[in-house]
């Protein structure tokens, strides 16, 4: 055969190979994301067969709603918890494990446990334990330590940190095995290099290992942005969205105004503003994160 | 390598062709919608062509859902199957609280059980969204319309579209255990708001919880919030539907005094913080365990597993609420089980079957004594708990005048708004806070209603 026949035939390989997960993204990412845009211009409310265009006026409402701006707030309050403590939780755990420490596989296996548990298991094992007679009331009711009960999940000043509690509970394993393959891939050679010029501890950390991981802390950085700002399932199975919307987020609100409420443009002009949101926030980190990347 | 790429060229294939399988058993929306239209005459017209293959006793399997999760439908589903073994039914129970929403995506991607409960705030929509078969000419709904009262509160442009299951009089019993007011020196039961705040003091002195509620499934609070303001609202309206849409009356005003009463309650501690996070089963249990002496609950409540210790014990009497100007007891009449049939069920035939089963008297009034529930339909003789004996018949007699149509005709939306209200009452937001969110909620959603 000749060589462009060749060629000819690998193309045609490869876009063969590439249809299916072409026509899987097609069909359940864009097709939606195109029909989204669609309806946040009318009125439809989600199960009749006609709708009128409204143009802009659900984009308008949204910043006249106060409840969708409590939503927001509460949103970025709960990603920005989140990500600094879980990155911390997640490489902090990392460099421990990474200095080659008995029971590290263990460990490893321990706390990735929880992220291959689903969403909705865990909200109702950690309701039974945070509910005002749940296990850790009890608990602290049995040593006389009355003072620290608490209403975890019906007291609005703490049950956003609960639900960071909870989350970073979940996800710490998940950051940690990225992070402990960033670890893996610094070069014997440069930390022993380190090591002879005299850099030890916080100022190895921030001059060596850290610009040399930033590959993962872009990548843990983009899912943990994504996924904090996306929660749905751990508020909505721990608190419902309340007391008072103080624990309701975007996507709560997008599906009580599509599901609940019948406002189907409304609630989808909501998802394409978040989605445009969620959009710039990830552009300006991988920006960041990716400039401070070095390479060896 | 041409042999590999060959060979994963046909997995790639066999992959490709099994998603557009998949892809074409789904109904997209507009297909769905299109369906609908014409969906109830269809079922007509089906019947006739399938009565001779239902004769041929084809298996078939009905799917059935509810919001009974404590597998209450399961024994009428297994006592139809046993007289029509080829006729399986799919028992499916959905989360209650979202409900509606977890009804309606499923009957919008095409996937709408053939028979299934809604509840009263869905009929009218669903109607109108042809959601529903046309069941006027069926058995269930000829008994059905012996009870007047039933038969004009159902039937929308001349039809009906379900089965009322269970409704009548929502009882608001307050479920107390008989041993301990005994002990307390409790020798009357209280018969005025006045009497039952006294109540609360004596078992608040005494150590105990006076109340509990199951906060987290937020509807139990409507034993609350709603039935005070039906016991309070329902002379002055004939049709409150009609004045909330005409703006006649606000939803604030309506709700005040039931928001202002679960305020008062929770600061005077007469219901706890552990009431905003127990469901209902929970709140049972806790009642059952000596924590709270009263425990405002259905009729269901003697039958539940949590409260089996202390059957024995279980006393109830009446919620004391203000009597109406007129000086009678108002109280929610409501229909709180709907049986329905779906406009596009592939099986007509056997779904009418289970239909007309489910609603058969003999058959009915078993589902309802085993759940202590009650009915209005005529010809229909439910044995009542003995625990709500004094309860049943305090409410039928003269004193107390039931009200079908409070607030029959709002939204789902509205109705979970008003949950909402109560648990945030209870979580400490100032009533005129809540009492503005609802007058807002019911703006964002009163298009939607459906009058009659």
């Amino acid at each position: 055969m000749t060589k462009s026949k060749n060629v000819k035939i690998e193309t045609l390989y490869s876009i063969l190979f590439l249809i299916p997960a072409l026509l899987l993204f097609i069909s359940f990412i864009y097709y939606p994301l195109i029909m989204t845009v669609k309806y946040s211009i009318t009125d439809w409310d989600g199960f009749s067969k006609s709708y009128n265009i409204v143009g802009i006026k659900n984009f308008i409402n949204i910043f006249k709603d106060s409840d969708t701006y409590t939503t927001i707030l509460n949103t970025i309050y709960l990603a920005v918890l989140v990500l600094v403590i879980g990155t911390i939780a997640q490489l902090g755990l990392a460099l421990i494990i990474d200095q080659n420490i008995k029971g590290s596989v263990v460990l490893k296996t321990i706390y990735y446990i929880p992220c291959v548990i689903s969403g909705l298991i865990v909200g109702l094992t950690w309701t039974s334990f945070l509910q005002y007679t749940g296990i850790i009331n009890e608990f602290l009711r049995i040593i006389h330590a009355n003072s620290l009960i608490q209403d975890w999940l019906a007291d609005p000043h703490i049950v956003k940190n609960v639900i960071v509690f909870v989350n970073t509970w979940q996800w710490t394993g998940y950051g940690l095995i990225i992070y402990l393959t960033g670890l893996n891939g610094v070069p014997v050679e440069v930390n022993e290099a380190s090591l002879l010029d005299g850099a030890s501890g916080f100022k190895k950390f921030r001059y060596v290992t850290l610009p040399l991981i930033m590959p993962a802390v872009t990548v843990s950085g983009f899912i943990g942005i994504t996924g904090s700002l996306k929660m749905f399932d751990l508020p909505f199975i721990l608190t419902g969205g309340g007391p008072m919307n103080s624990s309701t987020t975007i996507t709560m609100s997008i599906y009580k105004n599509a599901f609940s409420a019948n406002m189907f443009g409304y609630s989808s002009s909501i998802g394409l503003t978040f989605f445009l949101f969620i959009a710039v926030i990830t552009i300006i980190q991988l920006r960041v994160t990716r400039n401070l990347e070095v390479e060896y | 390598m041409m042999i590999k790429k060959t060979i994963a060229l046909i997995i790639t294939g066999a992959l490709l062709i099994s998603l557009f399988a998949a892809c074409g058993s789904n109904n997209n929306t507009s297909d769905l919608t299109t369906s609908t239209i014409a969906a109830s005459s269809q079922v007509e017209a089906q019947s006739t062509a399938q009565a001779t293959e239902a004769q041929d006793n084809k298996e078939v399997e009905l799917k059935y859902v509810s919001w009974m999760s404590k597998g209450e439908d399961k024994p009428m589903a297994e006592s139809f199957t046993k007289a029509n073994p080829n006729i399986k039914i799919q028992v499916d129970a959905f989360d209650g609280a979202n409900y509606d929403q977890l009804l309606k995506t499923r009957i919008l991607s095409g996937d709408a059980p053939d028979v299934f409960l809604i509840q009263l705030v869905q009929y009218a929509p669903f109607v109108k969204q042809n959601y529903l078969a046309d069941v006027s000419n069926e058995q269930a709904i000829a008994f059905q319309n012996n009870t007047q009262a039933i038969k004009s509160f159902m039937s929308i442009d001349g039809k009906e579209f379900g089965f009322v299951v269970n409704g009548g009089l929502v009882l608001t019993p307050v479920f107390y255990n008989k041993k301990y007011f005994e002990k307390l020196g409790v020798t009357t039961l209280p018969q005025s708001t006045d009497d039952f705040a006294a109540l609360c003091e004596k078992i608040k002195a005494d150590g105990v919880r006076p109340l509990v509620l199951g906060g987290k499934d937020k509807w139990p609070l409507n034993f609350l919030g709603l039935n005070y303001a039906i016991a309070t609202n329902s002379v002055d309206y004939t049709d409150i539907n009609k004045a909330l849409y005409d703006g006649d009356i606000k939803p604030s005003v309506l709700f005040k005094g039931g928001l202002d009463l679960i305020s008062t309650y929770m600061t005077k501690g007469y219901i706890g913080k552990e009431s905003l996070t127990l469901t209902w089963p929970q709140s049972a249990q806790y009642f059952a365990d000596g924590k709270a002496a009263m425990l405002p609950q259905g009729t269901w409540t003697p039958g539940v597993d949590e409260v089996k210790g202390i059957k024995a014990d279980l006393g109830s009497f009446p919620m004391p609420f203000p009597v109406g100007s007129d000086g009678k007891n108002h109280i929610q009449g409501s229909i709180d089980r709907i049986l329905v049939m779906s406009a596009t069920t592939k099986n007509p035939e056997e779904a009418k079957k289970y239909f007309n089963y489910f609603a058969a008297p003999e058959n009915l009034t078993q589902y309802l004594e085993s759940q202590s529930l009650d009915t209005v339909l005529k010809g229909i003789n439910v044995k009542q708990d003995p625990v709500l004996a004094d309860l049943n018949a305090f409410y039928k007699s003269d004193a107390c005048i039931p009200n079908f149509n409070f607030l029959s005709r709002v939204t789902a939306a509205f109705n979970s708004a008003a949950w909402d209200a109560y648990v945030n009452t209870m979580a400490g937001s100032p009533v005129d806070t809540e009492l503005a969110k609802l007058d807002k909620e019911f703006d964002k959603t009163k298009a939607q209603m459906v009058l009659n």
